[in-house]
């Protein structure tokens, strides 16, 4: 199970640097961009958009909660993912971060992964 | 037992070679097979096509050509690999989503091409690994009214594989203050919007609206693009068979990335009204196929031309708002029965 949560953990690595890739593709290749674009601006201009900043809330609370039950190194880890995600919703914008939204589902599943993490260590 | 084993081997064996060597001659015969709009030989003054050797003599001969590497975003390749004293200009600098995908107003596209030292009478050479690419950045270097306008056949590919030198890294340009004309110089070239498209069909109702996109994309079985949700056509159009999916020109193209000689296509857009004596506006998705065929029918004389940028995108976005005004055919228009129009 200890390799298992180390394994989780690589593949989280493997998820941000997915950050860098895809900075890296919407800056250089045209269809990526321009489907990046269309849909982020449907996001934008949707309900679900509208209230997304609740989801990273909802997050926060969630890895709050499971820190004050009970403190360890992965339940931290799991506050802080929780707090990034939520500081990059509300401090960033679609108009001055094209891949706003992208990074924010990166970020989502990466917190998602730790969350994993912290409840087998749980079990 | 033995024997039949090394009777079957052999027969394998002679099926293998005869198979190898048949495919070799399919090969010889492909390649002989290569027809190219530009011919080393015969490149006249008013090309708009030119092969690697002719770039080489023009820029010993004139140290005024600019030459440009057209591509979107930063320019890695170009940066990799370009073409000595080429600049690299990214496509987004003459384009945004705001504007519909559509060519920016011509003083800014003026200052694109100002930043890089070109004004009216400088020659001009664009080139990409996306022939689309630098058929659309040459044709805004057209349409602002740039005399000598060219696209380097066959990109960098063609440069390398005829032993010219390549430089890393960028160049750094001297802007030119002052363009030397009123912009846009050829107006006459450009229908920008589906609007535009609208009042010079007014103005003659023979212009020829010539799609350059695939046959799916032609019948409406799928638009293309991810980022255009429609499918369909401008009532009218025709089919001009370049593409076949929405990024390629591949029926314009040799495989080696080369113009085809377009003879038997200009045939194919004959069947569909297309030809070189009446007011053609080619159009695609966002205006960058449409922009080589703007070219080779240019190169091939023909007098009335234009692009209509808006295309495909513009044009599913006028029907959204106004039906009537912009309506949408759907299937085959050469059949009544085959197509459906949406107005």
């Amino acid at each position: 199970m200890k390799i298992f949560r180390y394994f989780l953990h690589l593949v989280q690595l493997g998820v941000v640097y997915g950050i860098y890739l895809m900075d890296d593709l919407y800056k250089n290749h045209l269809g990526f961009m321009r489907n990046v674009s269309f849909y982020s601006h449907k996001v934008e201009g949707s309900v679900f958009g509208s209230k997304l900043f609740l989801l990273p809330l909802a997050l926060v609370v969630l890895a709050l909660f499971l820190t004050i039950k009970k403190r360890d190194v992965e339940r931290f880890i799991l506050l802080l993912l929780g707090l990034l995600f939520l500081i990059w919703q509300t401090v960033f914008a679609l108009a001055t971060t094209p891949i706003y939204y992208l990074v924010s589902a990166i970020l989502c599943l990466v917190f998602l992964l730790q969350l994993i993490i912290v409840l087998l260590k749980r079990s | 037992m033995k024997k039949i084993f090394a009777v079957i081997s052999c027969l394998l064996l002679t099926a293998l070679v005869v198979y190898s060597k048949t495919e070799e001659v399919h090969a010889a015969d492909k390649s002989s097979k290569v027809q190219r709009l530009v011919k080393s030989k015969d490149i006249k003054d008013d090309d708009f096509f030119v092969d690697a050797k002719w770039l080489k003599k023009q820029m010993k001969d004139d140290d005024k050509t600019v030459v440009i590497e057209a591509s979107y975003g930063e320019g890695k390749d170009y940066k990799k690999a370009h073409i000595p004293g080429a600049f690299h200009v990214d496509t987004m600098e003459i384009e945004t989503e705001e504007n519909n995908w559509n060519i920016l107003d011509a003083e800014t596209c003026k200052e694109v091409f100002l930043k890089r030292g070109v004004t009216k009478t400088t020659p001009v050479v664009v080139y990409s690994s996306d022939i689309n690419a630098a058929a659309r950045v040459a044709f805004v270097a057209y349409w602002l009214g740039v005399d000598e306008v060219k696209i380097l056949d066959g990109g960098l590919k063609a440069w390398e594989k005829a032993d010219y030198k390549v430089e890393k890294g960028n160049e750094e340009a001297t802007a030119a203050k002052d363009f030397g004309g009123n912009v846009p110089g050829r107006p006459e070239s450009l229908i920008s919007t589906s609007a535009d498209l609208v009042a010079a069909k007014d103005k003659n109702p023979e212009l020829v609206l010539a799609s350059i996109r695939s046959w799916k994309e032609f019948t409406g079985k799928t638009s293309g693009y991810d980022y255009i949700e429609n499918a369909g056509e401008p009532e009218g159009a025709v089919y001009a068979k370049s593409s076949k999916t929405s990024a390629d020109v591949a029926q314009l193209m040799n495989n080696d990335g080369t113009v085809k000689e377009p003879t038997k296509i200009f045939a194919a857009w004959r069947k569909w009204g297309i030809t070189p004596d009446k007011e053609v506006a080619f159009y695609c998705g966002t205006g960058w196929r449409a922009a080589t065929a703007f070219f080779i029918t240019k190169q091939e004389g023909w007098k009335d031309v234009k692009l209509f940028d808006g295309g495909w995108f513009d044009w599913d976005k006028a029907h959204q708002k106004d039906p009537s005004k912009y309506p949408v055919q759907v299937g085959d228009p050469r059949d009544e029965d085959k197509v459906e129009i949406l107005n």
